[in-house]
């Protein structure tokens, strides 16, 4: 007998996602940004467009995807693991389903462990794109996807304010230098540009009920990050 | 029958790791992740038979141990409050789950470590 443990899931992490060509992380390193916000409808859009697409809320301690969603009732069925439950026609998978929204006191090696938990036993099927809702900050929840995953996309989002942007700016060089693809979206933008998304008072309005998000200036501007990356442009 | 799953992912380990040649391996399994030792056992063999494989193993369970990183008390599940049904199936999907439904049961902090049981792990005798 000996001590050597060898923790068995990090094996099957990667067959897991054999079948998901395309893994797209939103993240922003920022928090209030709207990472969440635009994880939502860039998967919605996907969605609309009869594209296969999963959204993970990676966000473990302050999860908020079945919010803007209005999706807080669901609950994952086994079968041979965990199948995300669908959602307008999107797989979704939160740990706000077993933690039913009481609060969450992490720290490094209890987020690492439950993301790992979660990614061996959720059974994703075939995705075109898994949309994954990232926390903010460079810390232990980033290093996991990074370590887990071999290849995945980035959309990065920032606002108008220089401290978001310069946050962003020192963020991005670790995957610039991993030569990974990262999609520049600036949010809440005072006008109309590339790759931005405007400022949209009515957004908070039409939180937890799709039909109305879909009618905001916010989710037609999202619409265009949506035809960029499923056109291959991140 | 998510013990399937990681049924799935202790057998490729096994099968992949070369500390694991020849030797009898131990599956270790936490307390709090509460498996269903027939499920995961009849999995195993499954899995086993699909792959044409034989593994030498046995399984021994661990109790779970906590400490506070507040107060400093050790405990163990015995110690808190009963579980619901509902809070016992979300700590078996994610162990770390815990946290969301025990406090520290001296101080009654959130804040404290799995220092054991958690979940699956694997050594060798």
């Amino acid at each position: 007998m000996n001590n050597l443990r060898i923790d068995p899931r990090e094996a099957i992490i990667k067959d897991r996602m054999i079948a998901v060509k395309n893994i797209c992380l939103v993240s922003g390193f920022k928090g209030g940004i709207g990472k969440s916000l635009i994880s939502v409808a860039v998967a919605l859009g996907l969605a609309d467009k009869g594209i296969k697409v999963g959204l993970l809320d990676l966000d473990i301690t302050s999860s908020t995807d079945h919010i803007i969603l209005g999706a807080d009732k669901l609950y994952p069925k086994e079968d041979m693991g965990l199948l995300p439950p669908e959602f307008e026609k999107i797989k979704f998978m939160s740990f706000q389903f077993f933690s039913q929204s009481c609060p969450l006191g992490f720290r490094g090696n209890s987020i690492s462990n439950a993301i790992k938990e979660l990614l061996c036993v959720t059974v994703w099927g075939e995705l075109d794109f898994l949309i994954i809702d990232m926390p903010p900050g460079f810390s232990d929840t980033t290093m996991d996807v990074i370590k887990l995953f071999d290849k995945f996309s980035v959309i990065a989002v920032s606002t108008p304010s220089p401290l978001s942007k310069k946050i962003l700016e020192n963020s991005v060089k670790v995957y610039k230098d991993m030569k990974i693809g990262i999609l520049f979206v600036e949010n809440m933008a005072q006008k109309a540009k590339i790759n931005s998304i405007r400022f949209d008072p009515k957004i908070d309005k039409a939180l937890g009920d799709v039909k109305k998000i879909k009618r905001t200036q916010f989710y037609k501007d999202a619409l265009k990050i949506v035809s960029k990356i499923e056109g291959g442009g991140v | 029958m998510h013990e399937w799953a990681l049924a799935e992912s202790v057998i490729k380990t096994i099968n992949e790791k070369k500390e694991f040649v020849g030797k009898k391996v131990i599956v270790y399994m936490g307390e709090l992740q509460a498996i269903d030792m027939e499920v995961f056992k009849f999995a195993m063999e499954e899995i086993l038979k699909q792959n044409k494989k034989k593994i030498n193993y046995k399984i021994v369970v661990e109790e779970s141990e906590f400490k506070c990183n507040s107060c400093g008390k050790d405990f163990s599940m015995s110690e808190v409050k009963k579980k619901s049904e509902e809070e016992k199936e979300n700590i078996h999907f994610i162990p770390e789950m815990v946290k969301a439904f025990v406090k520290c049961p001296k101080c009654k902090s959130i804040d404290f470590e799995i220092i054991k049981g958690r979940g699956v792990s694997l050594g060798y005798e």
